[in-house]
């Protein structure tokens, strides 16, 4: 799998739920969909899972996914266990693991590689069936219609390979950076007024 | 024997959030602030989360405001030093939080050890504008909390209040 097939994926089973993510290239395939006005980008490095978290305790109503890249998630790891104890069943937490750090020349290995990523979160105490590792399309999309159905929190490692389609054509040329549609503020504000019951917040 | 009735201020100070319509708190466990999260953990309309990062923590309440409930975050002030980015974040983004902090106020503070802790928790509330009142003798402390809650929610910024390790420690083991 590559990112763009990964987060197409995520979309796809998304529903209404909210959308936090970490830093890096996965907004901006996001952002190519149509944008539901609960979508938070480019959060700090190892708290889109926890801020996440928080969305879920206060709205327990409502669906909330964290993406985050692994290099994110291994910085912010002991958020994996606040989770497992709290246990909130609105939370999906959903890792791309292409096994490097995703800045500079992306050549840079995270320490931990993408198998293990299900491992860290059985070690953070989640329970084993709500835990789960894709290499392949097929089982991911199965997590994420699990997820969007039945009661979690759920936890997804998707193994991408480390190239991914977000930034280069398919000739190898070099897409242009895409502007994000919101800035954080107007994210934020969005975010905050659909939770709040009003879903026309639309930018 | 302390100079503060500790055990008044710790009820205050719970009464506080109360009045403020905290429903969640969130805290990293400390010494001195143990008297208030215990109270907290031991009050139905609160539901206590224990985290392991007091950045993690202030995140989380961030999450707690985008859904519209109100929270306090509980630390050593030391966690504030560890929180420059997520709370620069909040700030931004306008989804802020509240902090009760020990330390962090200077009177009173017996141990060097403390040093870091305070010049961290100080430091980063003054590099961000983020306002702080610290807890005194003779305030009404309730209403310190209640109306630092009013500022977080009106004015849409963080807030920290620091506690001094003898407002809420008997003199022997601040």
């Amino acid at each position: 799998m590559n990112r763009g097939e990964i987060v197409r994926a995520i979309i796809e089973f998304r529903n209404d739920a909210v959308l936090i993510m970490g830093p890096g290239k996965s907004a901006r395939i996001v952002w190519e969909a149509p944008l539901h006005p609960a979508t938070m980008h480019s959060m700090e490095l190892a708290y889109a899972s926890p801020m996440a978290f928080g969305v879920a305790l206060g709205a327990p109503n409502q669906r909330v996914i964290s993406l985050e890249g692994d290099g994110s998630m291994f910085a912010g790891t002991q958020s994996l266990g606040t989770i497992a104890r709290y246990a909130p069943a609105n939370l999906t937490v959903i890792v791309i693991a292409n096994g490097v750090w995703g800045t500079g020349d992306a050549s840079i290995p995270v320490t931990l590689q993408p198998a293990k990523y299900a491992d860290l979160a059985l070690a953070c105490g989640w329970e084993p069936h709500r835990v789960t590792f894709a290499t392949e399309l097929g089982p991911l999309r199965e997590a994420l219609r699990r997820s969007a159905t039945a009661p979690g929190p759920w936890f997804i490692a998707a193994a991408s390979v480390s190239d991914d389609d977000s930034s280069v054509n398919a000739d190898g040329s070099l897409r242009p950076r895409p502007t994000p549609p919101t800035d954080l503020i107007e994210a934020a504000d969005a975010t905050r007024r659909y939770l709040l019951g009003n879903r026309k917040a639309q930018f | 024997m302390s100079a503060v009735d500790v055990v008044a201020v710790a009820d205050g100070l719970h009464d506080g959030l109360v009045a403020g319509e905290v429903g969640h708190c969130i805290y990293v466990p400390d010494l001195v602030m143990l008297p208030v999260t215990s109270r907290c953990e031991a009050d139905p309309s609160i539901r206590t989360i224990v985290c392991a990062r007091e950045d993690e923590g202030m995140a989380i309440a961030a999450g707690l405001f985008l859904a519209g409930k109100r929270s306090v975050i509980i630390m050593e002030a030391s966690g504030i030093g560890y929180s420059g980015l997520i709370l620069a974040r909040a700030q931004m983004q306008r989804t802020p939080v509240f902090i009760m902090a020990s330390h962090g106020g200077l009177l009173g503070e017996v141990f060097d050890f403390h040093g870091a802790t305070n010049a961290a928790g100080r430091g980063v509330l003054a590099g961000l504008n983020i306002p702080h009142y610290v807890l005194r003798p003779n305030d009404d402390w309730s209403d310190v909390v209640r109306l630092a809650l009013q500022t977080v929610h009106g004015q849409r910024s963080s807030f920290a209040v620091f506690v001094p390790p003898y407002m809420l420690l008997d003199t022997e083991r601040v």
